[in-house]
């Protein structure tokens, strides 16, 4: 009955947290936090929602964030739907993704936290940044 | 992947060892938790692990503990294994402790069951090195303090049993050696208030 102690924390559809949460490990997230999310690594699933802010190193969306996020490495799949700035070293969007905020890489938000620059995005179609420091793309797809 | 497949089916949360949360978690669904939280868990079966530290209540069906627990647990069935540690009171229907489980606080029939329908079971048989961190005493006199305080609930008639009214009923009885006991660990008793199993509590070999 007491298996061996996992490394990755999975939260299943219908578990919701109402507070922070922190790990150094990954989390397979397909419940709802409403707070704060620190850890290594996240992937948010469809059936997700994550009201908050999330720090990690890698973070892998196709659910539901509202609030900033502020990771290495940011993959935004189909049905992602992220409301929220982005700060990120690199940053993955696959076609049908919704992302409603900002996004600048973290070494010049640093430098100055007012210039949002359009990052330099590996997107797989087109943004509609154009120098602006607001992204808005929607798809039907 | 395995493990996740798994778990999306089932809809088990498994709360990793060092995933912490500040904050309250709810779920209809089954967890097994290995982190910490600070703040009440509500599921339907739940799993704390050696590893696992619950500060706050728990509201569930079924508890099994193996870890640590500062709070009260509300369950239809808890068992208590034997890493288990909690400081709190447990409101269940029954209660199953294995040897060596650590419990300061009270045992308390929940709401929905009578006071006499309560069970409570051991592992091992009632002189087993059980240990109720609460009463601080070894096995023998841990029976020894159950067979004093069921006879004396039976004179009472009464389904709960104070310390004061044990006390002097075995002051009354001139039992001094389970005075001695009792004295001994009136600070360690929340509120100077014992509820024990009642009379058809059983001892499983």
């Amino acid at each position: 009955m007491f298996k061996s102690t996992p490394k990755a924390t999975i939260i299943a559809e219908g578990f919701k947290i109402i507070g922070n949460v922190e790990t150094e490990g990954s989390v397979e997230l397909n419940g709802e936090i409403v707070g704060e999310l620190l850890c290594s690594s996240v992937t948010i699933f469809p059936t997700a929602r994550v009201a908050g802010s999330i720090k990690a190193e890698h973070v892998t969306v196709d659910g539901n964030v509202e609030g900033p996020i502020h990771a290495g490495e940011v993959t935004l799949k189909s049905r992602a739907r992220v409301l929220g700035d982005v700060e990120c070293e690199s940053l993955s969007i696959q076609k049908g993704a919704s992302l409603e905020g900002r996004f600048a890489t973290a070494s010049e938000a640093k430098q100055s936290s007012d210039v949002v620059k359009p990052l330099r995005a590996v997107a797989d179609s087109v943004l509609h940044g154009r120098g602006t420091n607001r992204v808005e793309r929607k798809s039907t797809q | 992947m395995y493990r996740v497949a798994r778990a999306l089916e089932s809809g088990v949360s498994v709360i990793s060892e060092g995933f912490k949360i500040f904050g309250n978690a709810e779920t209809a669904g089954a967890v097994e938790f290995c982190g910490e939280i600070d703040g009440e868990l509500r599921c339907s079966s739940l799993i704390v692990s050696r590893s696992a530290r619950i500060t706050g209540a728990i509201d569930a069906e079924r508890v099994i503990v193996d870890g640590i627990v500062e709070g009260p647990i509300c369950a239809s069935e808890v068992m208590l294994k034997s890493h288990a540690s909690v400081l709190g009171d447990i409101e269940c229907q029954s209660l199953h402790v294995e040897e060596g489980a650590c419990l300061q606080g009270n045992i308390v029939p929940a709401v929905s069951c009578p006071a006499d329908a309560l069970q409570v079971t051991q592992h091992h048989s009632a002189t087993s090195a059980f240990t109720v961190a609460a009463w601080g005493i070894g096995p023998e006199d841990f029976t020894r303090m159950v067979e004093l305080t069921v006879e004396a609930r039976h004179r009472l008639g009464d389904p709960g049993l104070f310390y004061d009214d044990a006390l002097e009923i075995l002051a009354e009885a001139g039992d001094c050696e389970a005075m001695a006991i009792l004295s001994s660990q009136k600070t360690c008793l929340r509120g100077g208030k014992v509820i024990l199993p009642p009379s058809e509590t059983t001892c499983v070999e």
